[in-house]
């Protein structure tokens, strides 16, 4: 099971993520389902939050599908001393829960946002 | 057999302080449960032993309790929710916890519906339904009674203390027969006091003629006191509880309405109305007073019942040195917060602050015009500042106890005035500084903008406050 995002992994705000989710399973899903989400780490208890997905229904064992997402303008991928924010696209086959990640950033230049302690320009 | 390029943890480890905390969790729990068990089983003994049928209502409130600790002790011993197990080797899908925020606001109005359905149902016991029958009683006939037993009912509290009830019973002739009353009054319950009892018992003794007032629609029905008497305010403390649900109610309401749907954050631009927009504050002097006296008078309701107990003991020579020790912090804290009334109520004759944007949002890397006006005594001002203030915030739970961790990444000098006209109003520039974040809510974790405030008046409250501010995305409108 594999996901790629034509070997990019740097994205500004409202540019569309296009690559293709592959896989080769055992059994035959019920579905597969490529999802963009963004998650937290850090401090406090993880927040995840489903922006958008692409569901193929009874796909074959091993197959390879396309997606394309047009990414929101926020949350930014950011890394802060307590809260970070981190963007994934996953492949998730159903019902067996099999997972596969492509983590890449969001920003306005395609980085994450460094937040350090306080600035006073 | 699938293939994988990399794995993903959980993030979730159960190490020795996952173990901790959950029996701690157990343990907090069982008390809970234990709790409620013990005052619904005493609550439920003093019903049976003939003890006001109001009291029925009160079963609600252990019941509360009882659920509570039966569904967290459930919850520790059950331990964190199995997830669907992928084959050995397999990554997990961390986008599977995504959850709608709307749930857990939903989740909020249910529980303040809760406190308001229990309020209202104690409060009829022990407010409006007495309050009916007072009202209604003023036309009950006035009847000839013989007092067969008068006594003072002496009743073993929880924790030690004692309670006391008047316990009359008499007999009176009405239509359809010869019937017997045990109510002295509409409010029945036994409570702490025995001397005012003890008059009252003094003056039935068993076989004088009295007069009680008896129901025409129900004969068996009869009191003793059909009078208004100080312990009927007591029906007024309930209605706290439909406070808290008629204001958490629709605050929880509004929440669930505007949390945001996984799929608000779809792609596209993000829209910001445009034009001036006053920022508020998100608690006025008013508000925070009532706020001041609702905790107050919630925590010195409850710990005033045991100095009630303490300074009773001491007065009949038989003092509890352990219980007033014991006490002695609550108090404090009690004090304190009786202070903190003091200060929010001088706090209200402060200046009022209005701040002006000129923009509802502004972008990273962008400027906006603030204009700030003081209404009231702005002369009293010693000096005014203004920061514009960028912070992350981590709520997490740690045992039972949630906390919220913050730290600021960007904090810039808007205005440093000293006393003078200058302070009364005045309008300065806001740039929220580019490669810093926009605003972030999610549940647990979020990036906050503010201008926070502080008038410092001398000997007087200042004037402290934070006016949220929305921060976009670099290059969002407007």
């Amino acid at each position: 099971m594999t996901v790629d995002a034509g070997g990019r992994t740097e994205f500004r705000p409202g540019e569309t993520l296009a690559g293709a989710a592959s896989w080769n399973l055992d059994t035959a899903p019920k579905a597969v389902e490529v999802r963009l989400f963004w998650y937290t780490e850090g401090r406090g208890t993880q927040d995840v939050g489903l922006v958008d997905k692409a569901r193929f229904e009874q796909p074959l064992m091993s197959e390879r599908r396309d997606f394309r997402f047009t990414l929101p303008e926020q949350p930014y991928s950011l890394s802060g001393k307590l809260v970070s924010v981190r963007w994934a696209v996953e492949v998730v086959a159903e019902p067996s829960g099999e997972a596969q990640r492509l983590e890449f950033t969001l920003g306005p230049n395609g980085k994450e946002i460094l937040l350090g302690d306080p600035v006073n320009p | 057999m699938a293939g994988f390029n990399f794995s993903v943890g959980s993030g979730e480890g159960q190490g020795a302080a996952g173990c901790f905390g959950r029996i701690f969790q157990a343990g907090f729990f069982s008390v809970f449960l234990g709790m409620g068990l013990l005052f619904f089983v005493l609550l439920l003994r003093s019903i049976l032993q003939g003890e006001p049928k109001t009291l029925v209502f009160f079963l609600l409130l252990p019941l509360v309790f009882v659920v509570v600790g039966a569904a967290g002790l459930y919850s520790a011993i059950r331990g964190p929710k199995p997830k669907p197990a992928p084959e050995s080797g397999l990554s997990e899908a961390l986008s599977s916890k995504a959850t709608d925020p709307r749930k857990g606001a939903w989740f909020m109005v249910l529980f303040f519906a809760v406190f308001l359905a229990v309020g209202l149902a104690v409060s009829y016991a022990l407010l409006f339904r007495p309050a009916l029958k007072l009202v209604k009683a003023r036309h009950w006939a006035p009847t000839a009674c013989t007092i067969l037993s008068s006594d003072v009912g002496r009743h073993s509290g929880s924790k030690g203390g004692s309670t006391y009830s008047i316990d009359i019973t008499y007999e009176y002739e009405a239509p359809g027969g010869i019937y017997r009353s045990g109510d002295y009054d509409f409010m029945g319950a036994s409570s702490s006091g025995y001397d005012g009892k003890a008059d009252v018992v003094k003056r039935y003794p068993p076989g004088i003629r009295a007069t009680c007032y008896v129901n025409p629609e129900d004969p068996r029905e009869a009191v003793l006191n059909r009078d208004f008497q100080a312990e009927y305010l007591i029906g007024l403390f309930p209605l706290l509880f439909v406070f808290v649900g008629l204001v958490g109610m629709p605050w929880a309401y509004r929440k669930a309405r505007q949390a945001s749907h996984p799929s608000d954050l779809r792609a596209g631009t993000i829209v910001a109305a445009r034009g001036p927009v006053e920022l508020k504050v998100p608690a006025g002097p008013v508000a925070k007073l009532f706020g001041a006296i609702l905790v107050a008078a919630f925590w010195n309701g409850i710990v005033s019942v045991f100095v009630w107990q303490m300074v009773e003991g001491w007065r009949h020579g038989h003092p509890d040195a352990c219980l007033t020790l014991f006490m002695i912090p609550f108090v404090a804290v009690g004090l304190g917060l009786i202070g903190l009334i003091g200060y929010q109520f001088l706090a209200l004759f402060n200046p009022r602050l209005h701040v002006t944007l000129s923009e509802q949002a502004v972008p990273l890397g962008s400027s906006a015009d603030l204009e700030w006006r003081f209404s009231g005594s702005a002369s009293r001002i010693e000096r005014l500042t203004m920061t514009l203030e960028g912070r992350e915030e981590a709520t997490y739970r740690r045992g039972t106890s949630t906390s919220t961790d913050k730290h600021v990444f960007c904090s810039v000098e808007l205005v440093a005035l000293p006393a003078g006209s200058a302070v009364a109003s005045g309008r300065t520039r806001v740039e929220v500084p580019a490669g810093t974040a926009p605003t972030f809510e999610a549940s647990n974790n979020k990036i906050l903008w503010s201008v926070k405030v502080h008038a410092d008046i001398p000997r007087w409250p200042d004037v402290i406050e934070e006016f949220p501010l929305r921060v976009l995305p670099a290059g969002g409108a407007p």
